[in-house]
Order: structure tokens, then C-alpha cells, then sequence
């Protein structure tokens, strides 16, 4: 019954794209004929096809009309859904990073083939961290292929990474860094208002002074007339910058003028624009995408600069240097630290959209955020880690304990898709079922061998979890994690045509990935090999 | 001219305090500038805080109270609010939306407060306790509800840290008197303060004499501890057993006049009217062994009478368990979880119930400095309370609820660990709970298709 009305939609659906995207003669065109497509929306069609334009999805459906010119790939006994998305991943020759600033991609040393195993097991994105306690630094978001890394980044800095597993280090260490942010800002509200002070008096005093010398003129200009001052030679007049914790100018110096787009937390005046933060996931053009990735060349002085950091940071210094000398026009404030600017920034533009990944252990873990940080805004992404509170307790969690917590802050949740006990007894617990139904979204990260993936999450379906939330949680939830929501991670139209082929049913025993297929192009395959 | 008169000055505060406020009258004291009233923005902001929370309330329709400091009260209801008890009494109109425990066939209790405890939280407990432990769990599920953790007194707040940390225990000097040696620098340093304060007297006299003395060195760190312990201010904490460390404890304590909290005292019994003159206060373990010294022709050894002769002497007794851990290795049979079984031990040797109880409870709050918040049932004191069934000292009793600032934080009925002993009968339905191991359970909504 539902079949049809789904065709019936899907070729309407096509058929308005169809008249409004006319296609041009330099478009590629990629035909996929498959057994079955799954969408990851909700949808699925046996047979389907899905067609890509220029390596994006233009269409799916059970029958679609393929244009003229179209590469047509048969996987006529495949299923099809979109990539699958590792939001999590220590894999690679990195040093933990300690500090929010730094990201992964400063780290990042891959051979070739080192990304090979992810394609294999069907992912299409990799979110690369580094490993350690604390607060690690940011995700590198990479393709599973042979490259530079300009090649394989997909996005610079996906999120966050902050543990809150080992008590009482990372509480005191997240404390930590909030309060050394606070007092940077008041240490530069403190600077600004001296400067703002100072400027006020030497602004009285010249004007003191003019009034002063208008009167000696209207004096001395009854009598003759004196010889003329030697006109002041123009160049720079010492100043001494201002630094911390040493006393505003103050004296008779003629008012600095101060340009209204001063950037109160930066070294120089920033451009509104700069300060114009992204929201949440934008839609990132292409020219952005570019300056997104991370350049490779180690010759180039930009290389290794944080693409999202320097997005979302209010603090960055425009390249435009102010005239060497000269009073400073302008204030200047104290220079934070690099990791200190992190925190500056969710204390100051909490909207600013960088994603924290905070990761738990144990319930406790959760009491002890919400008791330090629930105001602090950072809106985390949690990863739960289920699989085992120490030694003593091996695969049994606590953490169904705040399912109800989560679910009621409509909590995104990052785990394993595993069963596990209740600690210290043989009561099993579906914990991702539970956050669900409790109202959080779910996303999956393999809790062993990337290989046994499929396996885990279908001996979840099979417990009762949901299909569509099941596939949706391998692929949209991870990819929206990650801030690549509109990006990949479903088959709809726009969506990249990052493809993972399987050689049957996603859940069904003895599936394995077949192909990888990344913007239309064969990524990995399993003839190949 | 300014100094005598600074020093004359000085004199009368100090007679003013010594007088104490019941003798200085009124209006013999220097007028001090009366405190500015709270402004109104306070207020406000006061108000503001309360939109955000709404008071919490919790009521408990209990069939007998024991109080601890008040007797038995019989068919009452206790009400807190946020945490606190505000009333005790018959016919109370309850606020709306109070959670309302039905207890009336149980007794009520305060909870029970452990003077040591090791792992039930956290080293730094604001930071670094599991509110969701095992320790915990099991230190709920025998009535404990408040803990001596190091410096700080913690409540086993089942998933939360609201009203974790009570406060910080009472400060004591921990005395090592083992060896002859350590003996020796004890005396040495006390002596010290003896001879400052014995200067510092002579200093003021010749002050009040309106002489010019040089001034003393204020003393710091250990020293300034020691003049607090001998003037009264602080407890010297001791562990002792045997009759002769205890005999050499009292001569320092009653030879310097600073007062012992004993802990141990196996042998306590032997010298009850020497502890009791000395002013000690004893933390026992009823059930601690000690054999006789056959050597000496006195009393020695362990006594099942311990803690009532103590009590007897007017020696206040906290009761506690030989392990101050919960022995998650299988049962010790020592430890914080078998607390109320130390006190059923001391009555079996002859301490009164009530006496048990308080030793169990209020007595240990005193000896933490924490006996304004916890330790027995009263209004304005924090609403931690234990119910259970039965005598809460009976080794058959398992308490069914335990309460922690006024909020469930242990209910036998629904935690796995003690459910099936002895399961609760709610409303004429017994708990069908296998007691076969590995205890099963109804598939909850989270496992469909298991």
C-alpha cells in the first residue's frame, strides 16, 4: 500500500527538479541501479535508483529517468545507503593535544592507505581526535582516501573533544579554564576602561590647553606680532604600548581618535564582519569550504591554522598591521593566551557554533557537569561510554540513570550501539534504547573492531531498536554531530554522493560493505582488492 | 598616650568577653554602629532566586519517630521543606505538591551518621563523588546517611550533589604517642606553649601595670594549633587500645588539660573513671577482639560490657564499625554496612537502646561539629531519615527507605541490591523477586523483543 504513494511522490518529486534544474552540457552524470536503495529518511526502494549530478544526489527513487549521458553503475545486487559517519576516531600517529585551541589536523601525519580500513568497513567521513584526558583540542573531519590533506578534509574543526571521565582532574580542569577566561575578560574590560578614562582627560586637557592658547593670541594679537614656533616635524611620537597591569596614559596628549569598529578583545580593530560569527551548521559556500581546509604545504606561513577556530574567533587580528609609531589610535587589548580564547569565546558569544564533544563514563560523570558547567552554555554533544566502569565492572554502565536527564534536554548522544548490564548484577540494559525513547537523538560510534559495525547495530535492531533510527543513527545523527548534517549522511537531494554499497540487507548476517563510492567516484571497492 | 589607651581598650574587650554576655549588660558595651538593614534589591533578588526553583516538600506519615533528642512520638508527620524539616506533628496541612512517603505502619529514624568513612565519596566529594556507587548504594541500604570523609562531613546524596557537603569536620590534632620517642617531642612541644603562655600572662600584667614589655612573637603552624588544643579549643584525636597507651593518654591529657577523642579504646572499660575525669570522648568498636595481657594481674582485654560501662561513666560513645570501608570483596562482616549490628553488639553488653541509638546518630554529629544539621529529628535540622519495619538495631531490619535532604534516596523495593530480602508487602501484593542467582527481573520498556 505504501509503495506506490512513495513512487508516486518520488517521480513527481523528480519530475519538478527535473524542469527546474535544466542540466547543462559540461554536468557529469552517475546512475546508480540498485537492489535496494535506503535513504536514511525513512524511505526505502527495492529497486532503486539514485542519480548524482557532478557527484551530488539529484535524485532518488524506484523509477527515475536517467539523463542522456549518464555513467550508469550496477549494483543490481547491492543495497545502497548513504555513507556511514564516525564522529569518533583516535586512529593515526597523534600526540594528544591539552588544550582547546589546538586541532588534530597540527598532528596529523598519514601514510598511504592508513584510511583504507575505514572505506572498508563503509565509512565515508572520519572524525579525527586525539586521545588523552582533558580538554584534547579539535576534530579533524577527513574522507577515507589516499591524499593531501587538503584532499581529505571535509570540515577543520568538527568539535570540541572535552572528557569529563576521570574525577576530580578534568571538573577542575574545565573550572579551570572558564575562570582563567573570565579573568581575561575582566582584565581587558579593566584595560578598556582605562583607555577610555584616559582618553576622556587628555581630551579635557587639550581642550584646556587650546582655550588657553585662544586667549594668549587674543592677547599677544594687540601688540606685534611674534616670531613664528618651528612648525612640529611629523613623524612618530613615542608611546609605550599598553600592557597589563601597567597605568594608563594620563597627561596633556592630544585625544587619540578612535575608529568605531574597534575590536574590544583583539590587538587590533577588527571589521564588523569578522566579528559577524557563523550560526550553528551554515550552509558554507565553496570559497569558505576552501578556506575551511587546512594547508599542507609547509612552506606556507598559513599552513596548519585553525580553519574553524579562526571561523569563530572574535580575538583574530585582521593581517592589516597599523603604521609602525604614532600614538595608538586605537586600544589595544591584553593578548589571551591561545586555549584561553576558547573559553572566551563561549563566555562571550555563546551562539558562536562551536560543537563540544563531552564525554562520560559514569552517571555521576553527568551530576558532576550540570553541577559545574549547566550554565555555562555549551550545549555538548555526549559521548556515553557503556562499555565498562573499570575493572570491577566490565560491560555494565550506569548510564541508563540519566536517560531521562538527556532525553528531556533533547540531548544529542553519541555510544556504542551494545547491550550492557546494570552494574553489579545480570540485569540487562538497552541503553540506547532507552535514551531514545526518552527523547534524545542517537548516533552510533562502533565500540570494537570497525568490521563487526554492522553486526553490533543489528543485534540492536533485533533487540527492538527501531530500523530507520538505526540506520539514521550510522549515518544522518554521527554526520549532524559533526556540523555536516546538510551535507551527508541521507540520500536527498544536495546531499553529497557519498555512497556505501552493501551486499545485503544492512542488518541481515554475513552483510559486508561491497563498495564505497565518494561524490560518484569509486572510493574503495571490494574487487579491487 | 594613644597606645595605653589602645591597650586599656583592649583590656575591657577582653574583660567584656570574659564576663561572657550574660554579665555585660547592654548598656555597658560601646555603642556599635547598628548594622544597615538589607536593602530592598537584596530582597528582590532573593525573590528572584525563588521564581527559578520552586520550594521542594516532603512529608513522611511516620507510625513512631524516634528522635534522638526527643523521645518516641507516635503517628506524626514530619515535613521538610527543600531539605529541611520545618514541622513535626498530628493533622499537618500539607503544601501542595508535597511528595508524601507513607510510613505509618514503620518507624522512623535519623540517619545514621559514620564518624570515618572511606570510599562512599569522593577524596574532594564536591568534585570527585560518584553519586551513583556501589559504596554509596550500600551505605544507603543500611541507614547511613551522613559520612566523615578527611576534612569534610558528606551526605550520601543518591544522585545528586545538592546539599553533598554538610561542611568541614571539626578540626582535632591527630596525637601519636606509640613510641618513647614521639612521647618525648609531644611533651617538648607542649611544653613550649606552656612556657609562651606563661609568658604571654606576664606580658599583660606588665601591660596592665603600664609597663612596656616587649611583645611576643605570635605563634604559627603547629605551634598556634597546640595553644589552641590547650586552651580548650580544638580535641586532641587518639587512637589507643591497650590500658597502658590509655593511662599514658590521660596523664598528657589531665597534665596539660586539653581534651581526647579516643578512638579504639579496646580497654576502655578497664579505665572508665580515668577517662571519664580526663573529659574523653570515645569512638568504640563493639565488635573489635583484644585478648588479656597475661602479664599484668589488672583488667585487660576486650569486653562485651565496653561501651554501656563507658556510658555509665558518663563518657559520651560514638559507635562505629571496625572497617570504615564497605567491603565489596565479598562480606567482611566489619564493615560500614554492618553499623547497626556494632550498635545491637553494645546493647547485648548492656548499653541502653536509646544510648545505642545516639551513639549511632547525634554523638557522632557532635564529635564532626555537625550536630546543627544532623544526627537526630528536629525541626530546623536537615530531613535525613532511615525507615524501616522494625527495630533498626535488630539484626533482622533492613531499612526500606532511606531519606537524604528531604528526598528519596533509597528505596529497598526498587534498588536490585537487597529487594528480595525480605521483600515489602505494598499494598497486600508481595514482591514475587526470585531469590535465585542472577537475579532477574520484568523486562522493562528499553528491551523489546529480549
Amino acid at each position: 500500500m505504501k509503495t506506490p504513494t512513495l513512487l508516486a511522490c518520488a517521480l513527481g518529486l523528480l519530475a519538478l527538479l527535473g524542469a527546474s534544474a535544466p542540466a547543462s552540457a559540461e554536468d557529469t552524470f552517475v546512475a546508480i541501479k540498485a537492489k535496494t536503495v535506503i535513504t536514511a529518511t525513512g524511505d526505502e526502494f527495492s529497486p532503486g535508483v539514485i542519480v548524482l549530478r557532478n557527484g551530488k544526489i539529484e535524485a532518488v527513487g524506484a523509477k527515475v529517468v536517467l539523463p542522456p549521458k549518464a555513467v550508469v553503475i550496477d549494483a543490481s545486487n547491492e543495497v545502497v545507503m548513504p555513507g556511514f559517519v564516525l564522529a569518533r576516531s583516535f586512529q593515526g600517529r597523534r600526540r594528544g593535544g591539552n588544550s582547546g585551541h589546538m586541532s588534530v589536523a597540527k598532528e596529523l601525519f598519514l601514510r598511504p592507505g592508513d584510511l583504507e580500513a575505514y572505506a572498508k568497513a563503509g565509512f565515508v567521513a572520519v572524525a579525527m581526535l586525539s586521545p588523552g584526558n582533558g580538554i584534547t583540542g579539535q576534530a579533524l573531519v577527513v574522507r577515507p582516501i589516499d591524499g593531501t590533506l587538503d584532499d581529505l578534509t571535509l570540515h577543520g574543526a568538527g568539535y570540541l573533544r572535552v572528557t569529563m571521565t576521570s574525577l576530580p582532574g578534568d571538573k577542575l580542569n574545565l573550572k579551570g579554564a572558564f575562570k582563567e577566561a573570565e579573568q581575561w575578560i575582566e582584565r581587558i574590560e579593566k584595560a578598556k576602561k582605562a583607555f577610555e578614562e584616559a582618553k576622556k582627560k587628555a581630551a579635557a586637557a587639550a581642550a584646556k590647553k587650546k582655550a588657553a592658547e585662544a586667549a594668549k593670541k587674543k592677547k599677544v594679537g594687540s601688540g606685534p606680532k611674534p616670531a613664528p614656533k618651528p612648525t612640529p616635524v611629523p613623524g612618530p611620537r613615542p608611546r609605550p604600548r599598553p600592557v597589563p597591569r601597567r597605568a594608563p596614559l594620563v597627561g596633556p596628549e592630544p585625544a587619540p581618535a578612535v575608529e568605531d569598529s574597534l575590536n574590544e578583545y583583539g590587538d587590533e580593530p577588527v571589521e564588523d564582519s569578522a566579528e559577524e560569527l557563523p550560526k550553528q551548521a551554515p550552509e558554507r559556500t565553496p570559497e569558505q569550504k576552501n578556506a575551511d581546509k587546512i594547508g599542507h604545504d609547509h612552506d606556507d606561513p598559513n599552513a596548519g591554522k585553525l580553519p574553524a577556530a579562526v571561523g569563530i574567533d572574535p580575538f583574530a587580528p585582521t593581517p592589516k598591521k597599523s603604521s609602525k609609531g604614532g600614538p595608538p589610535k586605537s586600544f589595544k587589548a591584553p593578548k589571551a593566551p591561545e586555549r584561553t580564547k576558547i573559553f572566551m569565546t563561549f563566555l562571550k558569544k555563546p551562539e558562536s557554533g562551536l560543537r563540544v564533544l563531552l564525554e562520560l563514563k559514569k552517571a555521576s560523570d553527568f551530576v558532576h557537569y550540570e553541577d559545574g558547567f549547566k550554565e555555562r552554555k555549551l550545549d555538548p554533544c555526549f559521548y556515553l561510554d557503556t562499555s565498562g566502569m573499570g575493572w570491577r565492572a566490565r560491560g555494565q554502565s550506569d548510564l541508563f540513570r540519566i536517560a531521562k536527564d538527556l532525553g528531556q534536554a533533547q540531548a544529542r548522544v553519541l555510544l556504542s550501539p551494545a547491550l550492557s548490564f546494570e552494574p553489579h548484577t545480570q540485569t540487562r540494559r538497552n541503553i540506547p534504547q532507552e535514551l531514545l525513547d526518552a527523547g534524545c537523538s542517537v548516533g552510533f560510534v562502533p565500540s570494537g573492531r570497525l568490521g563487526s559495525y554492522l553486526s553490533e547495530v543489528a543485534l540492536l535492531v533485533r533487540a527492538g531498536y527501531d530500523r530507520t533510527k538505526a540506520i539514521q543513527g550510522m549515518t544522518l545523527r554521527p554526520a549532524e554531530l559533526l556540523g555536516l548534517g546538510a551535507e551527508i549522511g541521507a540520500l536527498k537531494k544536495g546531499y553529497r554522493g557519498d555512497l556505501t554499497f552493501l551486499s545485503g540487507d544492512p542488518f541481515a548476517p554475513g552483510t559486508r560493505v561491497t563498495r564505497v563510492v565518494l561524490g560518484g567516484e569509486e572510493a574503495w571497492s571490494e574487487e579491487t582488492q | 598616650m594613644s597606645r595605653t589607651l589602645s591597650s586599656k581598650a583592649f583590656s575591657l574587650a577582653l574583660l567584656s568577653l570574659a564576663c561572657g554576655a550574660g554579665l555585660a549588660s547592654a548598656q555597658s558595651r560601646p555603642t556599635r554602629p547598628s548594622r544597615p538593614a538589607p536593602s530592598k534589591p537584596a530582597e528582590k533578588k532573593e525573590e528572584k532566586k525563588k521564581d527559578k526553583k520552586p520550594d521542594r516538600f516532603f512529608a513522611v506519615h511516620a507510625g513512631q519517630v524516634y528522635t534522638v533528642s526527643g523521645g518516641v512520638l507516635r503517628d506524626v508527620t514530619i515535613l521538610s521543606k527543600n531539605g529541611k524539616i520545618v514541622a513535626i506533628g498530628r493533622d499537618l496541612e500539607l503544601p501542595k505538591k508535597t511528595e508524601v512517603l507513607d510510613a505509618k505502619r514503620y518507624r522512623v529514624y535519623p540517619g545514621l551518621v559514620a564518624y570515618n568513612s572511606f570510599g562512599l565519596v569522593g577524596g574532594n566529594p564536591a568534585d570527585s563523588t560518584d553519586v551513583y556507587s556501589l559504596e554509596m548504594a550500600i551505605g544507603l541500604s543500611t541507614g547511613i546517611t551522613t559520612v566523615g570523609a578527611g576534612n569534610v562531613v558528606a551526605k550520601l546524596t543518591w544522585g545528586t550533589l545538592e546539599g553533598h557537603v554538610v561542611g568541614p569536620r571539626e578540626t582535632t590534632i591527630r596525637l601519636t604517642i606509640r613510641s618513647a620517642q614521639q612521647r618525648k617531642k609531644l611533651r617538648q612541644a607542649l611544653d613550649q606553649i606552656v612556657d609562651y603562655k606563661r609568658k604571654a600572662r606576664e606580658y599583660n600584667a606588665a601591660r596592665q601595670r603600664g609597663e612596656k614589655p616587649t611583645p611576643l612573637k605570635p605563634l604559627k603552624g603547629k605551634q598556634a594549633l597546640f595553644a589552641r588544643l590547650l586552651s580548650g579549643q580544638v580535641w586532641a584525636y587518639a587512637k589507643a587500645d591497650s590500658r597502658a597507651e590509655l593511662a599514658r593518654l590521660v596523664e598528657l591529657a589531665t597534665h596539660y588539660g586539653f581534651r581526647v577523642m579516643l578512638e579504639g579504646g579496646a580497654e576502655a572499660w578497664t579505665m572508665a573513671p580515668e577517662l571519664s575525669r580526663a573529659g574523653f570522648r570515645v569512638i568504640v568498636v563493639p565488635r573489635s577482639r583484644r585478648s588479656e595481657n597475661q602479664s599484668t594481674n589488672r583488667a585487660t582485654g576486650w569486653s562485651i560490657e565496653n561501651a554501656a560501662i563507658l556510658h555509665k561513666h558518663g563518657i559520651p560513645v560514638t559507635i562505629m564499625s571496625k572497617s570504615a570501608g564497605i567491603g565489596l570483596w565479598g562480606l567482611a562482616g566489619s564493615d560500614l554496612f554492618t553499623l547497626p549490628l556494632e550498635g545491637a553488639f553494645a546493647i547485648r553488653g548492656g548499653l541502653p537502646q536509646a544510648e545505642a541509638l545516639k551513639g549511632l546518630t547525634l554523638n557522632p554529629a557532635r564529635f564532626m561539629g555537625v550536630e546543627d544539621r544532623v544526627g537526630s529529628i528536629e525541626v530546623g535540622k536537615d530531613c535525613d531519615l532511615v525507615v524501616t519495619r522494625g527495630d533498626l538495631l535488630h539484626y533482622e531490619t533492613l531499612p526500606e527507605w532511606t531519606v537524604v535532604n528531604g528526598r528519596i534516596a533509597y528505596d529497598k523495593a526498587k534498588d536490585s541490591l537487597l529487594r528480595h530480602v525480605r521483600a515489602r508487602d505494598i499494598q497486600g501484593k508481595n514482591l514475587d523477586v526470585p531469590l535465585l542467582w542472577p537475579r532477574t527481573e520484568a523486562p522493562r520498556e528499553g528491551m523489546k523483543g529480549e
